[in-house]
C-alpha cells in the first residue's frame, strides 16, 4: 500500500512514513523513538535538513552523552519537517502491539501534529479492540474498515504455496483442485475460530 | 576497484544510512556526483552508480550553488557512460580541481547519517522492504480498489476522513496490504 501510494502520487511532493509496531521490539519502540522514526523518514525525503532540526542536533552533540530526545522535543521537530511537505501519509501497522504506556503518547502526538499542519493522513491497522483508543485520541475523523482476506486472496496464496511445494511429484492437478476446494469451503469456520482466540 | 564491489555498493547505497559506505569508496578514488549518479574514476574507466536521492541531496545541501560546478554542462553522463580517450583527460582534470569539494561533501554525508540516527534508532523502512519481499502480488488488491481506501487517499466523499483504521484479527493479512 505504501508503494501504491508513492506510485500514485509520484512527483507531487507527497511523503509516506511508516511504522511497524512489534511486541518483540517493545524496549526500543518508545513513543519518542517511534515519533523520531517518522521524523527521520520525512527528513530523509527532504532536500535540505530543516534548520530547526539541524540546530537541535548540533546542540545535542555538545550536551552530555546519552541524553535522548524527549517526546515534546521530537514532536516539535516532526512539525518542523512536516511544514515543508505538501502532503504526508503516516502508516502504522499493528498498533495493538505498541506498548500501552507509549500508545497514548504516540496517538496524542499524532493528533497534535495533524492539528498543527494540514495535509496529514493516517492509516492504521490493528486488532479490533484498539479501535476505541484510536477514536478517543484522534477525535472523530476516523473511518473504520474491517479487513478479512477475500477468497481470491486465499486462493492466490494457496496456489503460491502449492507451487513452492518441494515434493512436487506427489502433487497432481486433481489433488491440487481438491485442496483448494476443501480449504476455501472451510474459510468462514476458520475465521470464526481465529476471531475467538 | 573491482566491478563486484561497485555492484555491492550500488545496492547498499539504496538503503538509508548506508551512505557512509560511499564515503569509504570515494576515499580511495576520485569521483563526482551528478544528479542521481555517482561516478567513480578508476584508471581509465568511469562507472556510474545509480543512487537513491540521498547523495544528491547532500551535495546540494552543502553547496547550494554546486550545480554550476557539476560536470554535466561539459559532458552528459547519460550519453557518455564510458568516456572515450579524449574526454578522460577532461575528467581527470575536473577531479583534480574539484576533489576537495567532493571530500567536503562526503564529510557532510556522515553528519546527515548521524543526524538521522539521532532522530531515532528505528528503521521501519528495513521492515517494509522485508514485507515487500514476502508479499504476493495481487493479494489485497480488492482493498486498494475499495471506496474506503480511495476516499481516504483522495480525501473525498463520505470516506474522506483523515484517519483510516483497518481492524482485523491476527493473520487476516493487514500487514501485507502494504
Amino acid at each position: 500500500m505504501i508503494d501504491r501510494l508513492l506510485d500514485h502520487f509520484v512527483g507531487e511532493g507527497v511523503t509516506v512514513a511508516c511504522l511497524y509496531c512489534d511486541f518483540q521490539d517493545q524496549e526500543r519502540q518508545t513513543a519518542a523513538n517511534m515519533i523520531g522514526a517518522l521524523t527521520r523518514q520525512i527528513v530523509n525525503a527532504l532536500e535540505m535538513v530543516p534548520t530547526e532540526i539541524e540546530e537541535a542536533f548540533e546542540r545535542a552533540e555538545h550536551e552530555v552523552e546519552g541524553r535522548g530526545l524527549r517526546v515534546p522535543e521530537i514532536v516539535k521537530l516532526l512539525q518542523a519537517a512536516l511544514v515543508l511537505v505538501k502532503r504526508t501519509f503516516i502508516c502504522i501497522d499493528a498498533l495493538d502491539e505498541c506498548p500501552e504506556k507509549h500508545l497514548s503518547q504516540l496517538l496524542s502526538s499524532l493528533h497534535t501534529v495533524s492539528q498543527a499542519s494540514s495535509g496529514i493522513q493516517l492509516f492504521i491497522t490493528g486488532r479490533p479492540h484498539i479501535q476505541s483508543v484510536v477514536e478517543k485520541y484522534l477525535l472523530g475523523g476516523v473511518q473504520v474498515t474491517p479487513i478479512s482476506p477475500s477468497n481470491e486472496d486465499i486462493r492466490e496464496y494457496l496456489e503460491m504455496e502449492l507451487k513452492n511445494d518441494l515434493d512436487s511429484e506427489a502433487m497432481n492437478p486433481t489433488l491440487k483442485a481438491g485442496i483448494l476446494k476443501r480449504i476455501l469451503e472451510k474459510i468462514p469456520d476458520a475465521y470464526v475460530i481465529a476471531g475467538s482466540i | 576497484m573491482r566491478k563486484g564491489l561497485l555492484a555491492g555498493c550500488h545496492n547498499l547505497c539504496r538503503q538509508e544510512g548506508c551512505l557512509g559506505m560511499v564515503s569509504g569508496l570515494l576515499g580511495g578514488s576520485q569521483g563526482w556526483i551528478d544528479g542521481h549518479q555517482l561516478y567513480i574514476i578508476q584508471k581509465f574507466t568511469t562507472t556510474p552508480l545509480s543512487l537513491s536521492l540521498g547523495l544528491e541531496t547532500f551535495y546540494r545541501f552543502r553547496n547550494p550553488t554546486s550545480t554550476a560546478r557539476s560536470p554535466q554542462s561539459n559532458m552528459n553522463p547519460s550519453t557518455h557512460p564510458r568516456p572515450n580517450a579524449t574526454n578522460i583527460d577532461h575528467i581527470n582534470s575536473f577531479n583534480q580541481t574539484n576533489s576537495n569539494n567532493i571530500t567536503t561533501n562526503i564529510t557532510y554525508v556522515n553528519k546527515r547519517t548521524k543526524l538521522l540516527n539521532w532522530l531515532s534508532p528505528l528503521q521501519p523502512r528495513v521492515r517494509h522492504n522485508d514485507v515487500r519481499a514476502r508479499r504476493q502480488d495481487g493479494i489485497g488488491e480488492w482493498f486498494l480498489r475499495a471506496d474506503e481506501f480511495l476516499g481516504w487517499r483522495d480525501g473525498k466523499g463520505e470516506f474522506g476522513k483523515a484517519t483510516l483504521f483497518c481492524s482485523g484479527n491476527p493473520g487476516v493479512g493487514k500487514t501485507f496490504l502494504r
